[in-house]
């Protein structure tokens, strides 16, 4: 997609241009208040508000209403907050991440038994880290690893632990129903350390914030494999197997796996998937079996017109923007819009033309893009900042955001819509409101997921007590025969609050899941749909999907149809989606 | 044409030179063959080839070639009762031909890309030209053949209206009407005699890149890669049939004259004649060992001459009524064949970037010589790769060429832009050249070749054989010339006019500008080297030394016992001339010092970019370590 390669945002000029904000020449026109040389904490929240907030409720007794743990702005932290709400509410998300770090946790464990019997040959040590974990002097590894670490965490791995405890943290705060918003300044300060383009208080692109932080988890993931690699004798079947849940959500995941297993492995193995053995399993890579899709670029010579065709792997999906609303024309199918973005066909002629390897020389091509696989989460950026001559501008034009999307994967697209085998479903946007990047300000706004949906039916639950690295192995032992079954179900009856149904679903979500005020959002529910009789959670019609508005410590409630309505066209408004998250249906 | 690459628009339109490593006569078609004529009256047949020469053959057998073009010939067409030839090429240019005797009258430069249709008007002798840079262009036959180096300028009237490339052009013998297809995927028409735009045919879903117009202009057949062929009422602007007979693209067409038949042919390597009252009735003329490009009739029409993307021309019967009515069956051997020769369709340059290994489309293998500008060895059919392995030699040379095989023959450009042509400086024994009196005298590859190209201009003999040709960045040819006759008087007046300033200040002022690449490298002393023999700083910081990139490590070795062990300042070993007869430090002699890097043993014969390209395998300064041994 060469076309949108332009609008890339360099981050050295961002970060002039934040800095640049306070020069008193280029404060002509909207934001006058930020005439003021000092960047206090006070001011920049000032900025944040960008009258947004004043004309939507006071700010008296809003803290108390909160249906979930709130993250306060620590200035400028916006971009911050409104990833990790997200994540939190992105389907599956927490549920994987948490046994990622129990994994980690585990083989940590395990690794420093290990050690203690060869202690003599301090060298595996080295070996172990292995080559993908970034070097990092042993200064940071004293401060920010905890003592008990036998391997040295990288500050990746740093960030990826940092970011379970904060959702641990705020799991506890919605058990003890505290209504005081959280400062995520342990999670900012690991990110800001591994990272240096996220210090100082400026404000950040939440994009770059998203795929920096799936990228840390994407690589603690395959340090966790290698270290298994490595040390393949450290863990024995129970423990080898992926999260796997029954939900409609994505069940192409284990299908995808089948078939890369089916290269190497005979056919019998593949169909056992669950059975088998085999270290790859326990470093599930989630983020890239969740985020990762594939783009296919297939380019025909003209000339000959033998194809070739290029696979390359994908995070998300930048979506060009018409500068102009007239570009667009608004009795298209939204569905289209974004097919059409994103799916396309370019014509290599004049000083472009295609070195044919057939016919040894420059001709013409077409060069088809398309998808041959889109990620279980999809996330589409709309390419709202374009840099021009005179700086970072962002394009306002509306773009219809559609609950539902068609997919438009290579297969979806030969298919008629009614046969498509998957479409997509709205689970997550973050707005960003404001006139330019370094400015404005990003709210979240996430579907409230059924933990069915994420929690049940997981072929790894263990216990909450084996997380904590200091766990012997023996206690961890001891759990892992326990049924999980008759831990479970007592405990999520009990203590999460939501009716589980008898629906097994696993305790990490007494870890570090989301614990929703449940009365709150049935209020919300039933005061405007007015159906007294059925429980929220009985409730399948998206219409009835209870959506969350997160903009920092101010999170509210709001039902499917006001969220439709935030999204529909304004004129001349500057709140647009920015980041869209889309989870792949089947069924 | 590496210049065509996306991202190198240069500004500065350097020329380059370019040498095409061929035979003195190459009468084979060395590639695809794009176009076929033929000359009823003489038995001739002309063929366009992808190697860039128009070949004659008379009762099948060859009697010239017409070259002058740097590219793939695209199209030909024959006029003005077969005395004249119209040619069109991807070197951008259509040139005119003198058909009997076989030379180039002259060459039109209007269009500014790929130039890959013709259309002919026999009755106005008016030819049209068209390509990808989506302009069509009509030219009156007898003024362009009326040219001459001072009349030399031409109007022509373009048609206008077309928004992509294009890859087919038809006219009617009247010149009434002219069609053209493109990647719009729809026909357009004009009538050329006002240049009017008519309209435009949709229907075809991809490229359509073969046309026929009916002699009254009223019916028109396409060949499109959709793999169909479409009848067109050009009257009513309707598609009267749709005939899908092939199983890929069509890229060729023919009409009976009374266009009762169309014969046509394409990606599927077939050759298939249909009846058009009744399209069930369609009958295989032949399957070919390559895709179709073009066909021609024979004389009689009894038969097709069908050219592919092979180089073999062959000569296949047309079906009778017979065979339409399945009472005979079509014969499987062609009437004729006009062999082709073998493209090199593979080459790689050696790690001395003087030979070039190459495979044609015979699995033969040859060694080329660059600098010599011919073939050296002929290796028959041996595993390729096997001999790229044994012929590798660890010695690392700069590149100062590009190769490129479109047309089927080793092209060899030389420039300044891209790769630089005076980089590589080798000894003249590593070069071979025998009684020179200094073999440690450092000559430039690039130079050398220059110079033997263009001695012919500069009066000296050498090998007169190959076409050598000037460029401009973007492909465009400004002047062609066999290196034979480059003493010529009109080439030598206009070689002064387009050899390009940087060979001339390089070459034939003898003003070698050129400096010599250097290499940065650090000399560190290994542990065992005993320190009271190291003045003390040298234990501190390493030497940063600067030198030749072509020194060899006997050179290093000197240097270090001339200067790091003894009393003598540290400085950059010396670019060839330093005196090694110098009497040995503390007994010490040459021998005994050994170089490793990345403790590998440096061969004292080995240069430093060698020694930096394979032993240190990074960008960054090279480290050596010295250390002394006792021989």
């Amino acid at each position: 997609m060469t076309i949108l390669e332009n609008d890339v945002i360099p981050r050295r000029s961002k970060l002039s241009l934040s800095k640049r904000k306070y020069k008193p020449s280029e404060l002509k026109r909207k934001y006058l208040f930020e005439d003021n040389t000092v960047p206090a904490k006070k001011q920049v929240l000032s900025d944040m508000l960008n009258g947004y907030r004043a004309d939507q409720r006071s700010n008296g007794d809003v803290l108390q209403d909160s249906p979930v743990a709130t993250l306060s702005n620590m200035g400028n932290t916006c971009f911050l907050n409104s990833v990790l709400y997200t994540l939190r509410f992105a389907p599956t998300f927490l549920h994987n991440l948490h046994h990622l770090i129990g994994d980690l946790a585990l083989v940590n464990t395990r690794l420093s038994q290990n050690k203690a019997k060869t202690s003599s040959l301090g060298r595996n040590v080295g070996s172990i880290t292995g080559p993908s974990s970034r070097s990092t002097s042993s200064k940071d590894l004293l401060s920010l690893g905890s003592s008990n670490d036998i391997i040295p965490k990288s500050k990746v791995q740093i960030v990826t632990e940092k970011l379970h405890e904060l959702f641990m943290t705020m799991h506890s705060l919605e058990l003890k129903e505290s209504t005081d918003p959280y400062q995520p300044v342990a999670l900012l300060q690991a990110v800001r350390e591994a990272n240096s383009i996220f210090e100082g208080n400026n404000q950040q692109d939440a994009h770059e914030l998203l795929v920096y932080l799936l990228d840390n988890i994407r690589e603690t993931c395959d340090v966790l494999t290698q270290q298994v690699q490595q040390n393949p004798d450290l863990l024995n079947e129970t423990e080898t197997m992926p999260p796997v849940n029954n939900s409609k959500l994505w069940n192409v995941r284990r299908s995808w796996k089948k078939s890369l297993k089916k290269k190497d492995k005979n056919a019998k193995e593949a169909i056992s998937e669950e059975q088998s053995n085999g270290t790859a399993k326990l470093g599930y890579n989630f983020v890239a079996e969740d985020f990762e899709g594939i783009t296919l670029r297939r380019t025909k010579c003209l000339e000959c017109e033998s194809v070739t065709e290029r696979k390359e792997p994908f995070y998300d999906i930048p979506v060009p923007i018409p500068i102009k609303d007239d570009d667009l024309d608004m009795d298209v199918n939204p569905n289209d819009i974004y097919r059409r973005a994103c799916v396309t066909t370019e014509k290599l002629c004049d000083a472009n033309k295609y070195l044919c390897e057939k016919c040894e020389r420059y001709n013409e091509a077409s060069r088809e893009v398309l998808f041959e696989k889109l990620p279980n989460i999809m996330v589409l950026q709309l390419k709202r900042f374009t840099t021009s001559t005179t700086g970072i501008q962002k394009v306002n034009t509306y773009l219809p955001t559609p609950l539902k999307m068609a997919c438009f994967c290579e297969n979806c697209c030969k298919e008629e819509k009614s046969t498509a085998p998957h479409c997509y479903q709205l689970c997550c946007v973050i707005m960003h409101l404001g006139g330019t990047m370094a400015s404005g300000h990003y709210i979240a706004y996430v579907k409230v997921p059924d933990p069915r949906e994420d929690y049940g039916e997981c072929s790894r639950d263990l216990p909450k007590g084996s997380l904590s690295a200091s766990s012997s192995e023996k206690s961890l032992n001891f759990l892992k025969y326990l049924k999980p079954k008759a831990l479970g179900n007592s405990l999520i009856e009990s203590k999460n609050g939501l009716p589980s149904n008898g629906v097994r679903m696993c305790k990490s979500i007494d870890c570090c899941g989301v614990r929703l005020n449940k009365t709150m959002v049935e209020n919300v529910n039933n005061s405007f749909s007015r159906k007294t009789g059925q429980d929220y959670w009985h409730a399948s019609t998206s219409a009835e999907d209870i959506w969350l508005e997160c903009d920092d410590e101010n999170i509210r409630p709001i039902t499917a149809q006001e969220f439709a309505d935030e999204l529909g066209y304004k004129p001349n408004s500057t709140s647009t989606p920015y980041l869209l998250f889309y989870a792949k249906i089947t069924d | 044409m590496a210049n065509l690459k996306p991202g190198s628009q240069n500004t500065r339109k350097k020329v380059q030179v370019s040498m095409v490593i061929c035979e003195a006569e190459e009468k084979r078609h060395r590639s695809g063959v794009n176009a076929l004529q033929l000359d009823p009256a003489l038995d001739r047949l002309y063929s366009a080839g992808r190697d860039s020469i128009i070949r004659v053959y008379e009762h099948e057998r060859f009697l010239h070639g017409m070259e002058h073009h740097t590219d793939w010939v695209n199209d030909i067409v024959l006029c003005c009762g077969g005395r004249h030839l119209i040619s069109a090429s991807s070197d951008t240019t259509v040139k005119v031909w003198n058909a009997h005797k076989g030379f180039c009258m002259s060459t039109l430069r209007t269009h500014k890309d790929y130039v890959k249709a013709l259309a002919y008007a026999k009755d106005r002798e008016q030819v049209a030209s068209a390509g990808l840079d989506k302009s069509i262009y009509l030219w009156d036959i007898n003024t362009l053949t009326a040219l001459t180096a001072s009349n030399n300028t031409v109007t022509t009237s373009s048609l206008i209206g077309s928004k992509e490339s294009i890859y087919s052009l038809a006219m009617n013998p009247s010149g009434s009407i002219i069609v053209s297809g493109s990647t719009e995927k729809a026909l357009r028409l004009w009538d050329p005699r006002t240049c009017a735009k008519l309209f435009k045919l949709k229907g075809h879903a991809d490229n359509v890149k073969a046309l026929v117009v009916s002699r009254d202009g009223t019916l028109c057949l396409s060949g499109s890669s959709d793999g169909s062929i479409k009848l067109w009422n050009l009257g009513n602007q309707r598609n009267i049939l749709t005939i899908r007979v092939h199983t890929d693209s069509v890229w060729a067409l023919l009409a009976t004259e009374s266009f009762s038949h169309v014969i046509s042919g394409g990606r599927d390597k077939k050759v298939i004649m249909t009846d058009l009252k009744n399209t069930s009735n369609s009958v295989v003329v032949c399957v070919e060992e390559a895709p179709v490009l073009k066909m021609c009739f024979t004389a009689d029409q009894q038969a097709v001459w069908v050219s592919t993307s092979d180089s073999n021309i062959r000569c296949w019967k047309l079906p009778t009524d017979k065979h339409f009515k399945d009472e005979a069956k079509m014969p499987t051997t062609p009437v004729s064949l006009i062999p082709g020769g073998a493209a090199i369709r593979q080459a790689v340059v050696l790690n001395d970037k003087r030979h070039i290994l190459t495979k044609d489309a015979q699995e033969n293998v040859a060694v080329y010589d660059v600098l010599r500008a011919r073939k050296v060895e002929d290796l028959g059919q041996v595993n390729f790769q096997e001999e790229l392995k044994n012929r590798f030699k660890m010695v690392y040379v700069p590149n100062w060429f590009n190769v490129d095989l479109k047309t089927g023959m080793l092209t060899i450009h030389l420039g300044q832009d891209e790769v630089d042509c005076f980089s590589a400086w080798v000894s003249a024994r590593d070069a071979g050249i025998r009684d020179t009196p200094e073999p440690d005298h450092k000559v430039n590859y690039g130079k050398l070749l220059l110079q033997a190209l263009f001695e012919h201009w500069r009066g000296v003999e050498t090998d007169p054989e190959n076409r050598l040709y000037f460029m401009k960045l973007g492909g465009r040819t400004l002047y062609r010339v066999l290196v034979g006759d480059t003493s010529g008087d009109t080439e030598n007046a206009l070689l002064n006019e387009t050899v390009p300033n940087w060979v001339i200040s390089n070459i034939i002022e003898e003003n070698c500008t050129n400096k010599f690449i250097k290499v940065q490298f650090y000399l560190q002393p290994h542990s065992s080297v005993p320190s009271h023999l190291l003045k003390q700083d040298r234990l501190k910081k390493p030497d940063r030394l600067v030198a030749n990139d072509f020194i060899q490590c006997r050179k290093v070795a000197e240097h270090i016992l001339e200067k790091l062990l003894g009393d003598g300042t540290a400085s950059s070993p010396g670019g060839g001339d330093a005196d090694s007869s110098t009497p040995s430090n503390n007994g010490y002699n040459v021998d005994q010092i050994e170089l490793t890097c990345n403790e590998q043993v440096l061969d004292p014969s080995m240069d430093l970019r060698t020694v930096k390209h394979f032993i240190w395998k990074s960008s960054s300064d090279l480290t050596l370590y010295y250390k002394i041994i006792n021989k």
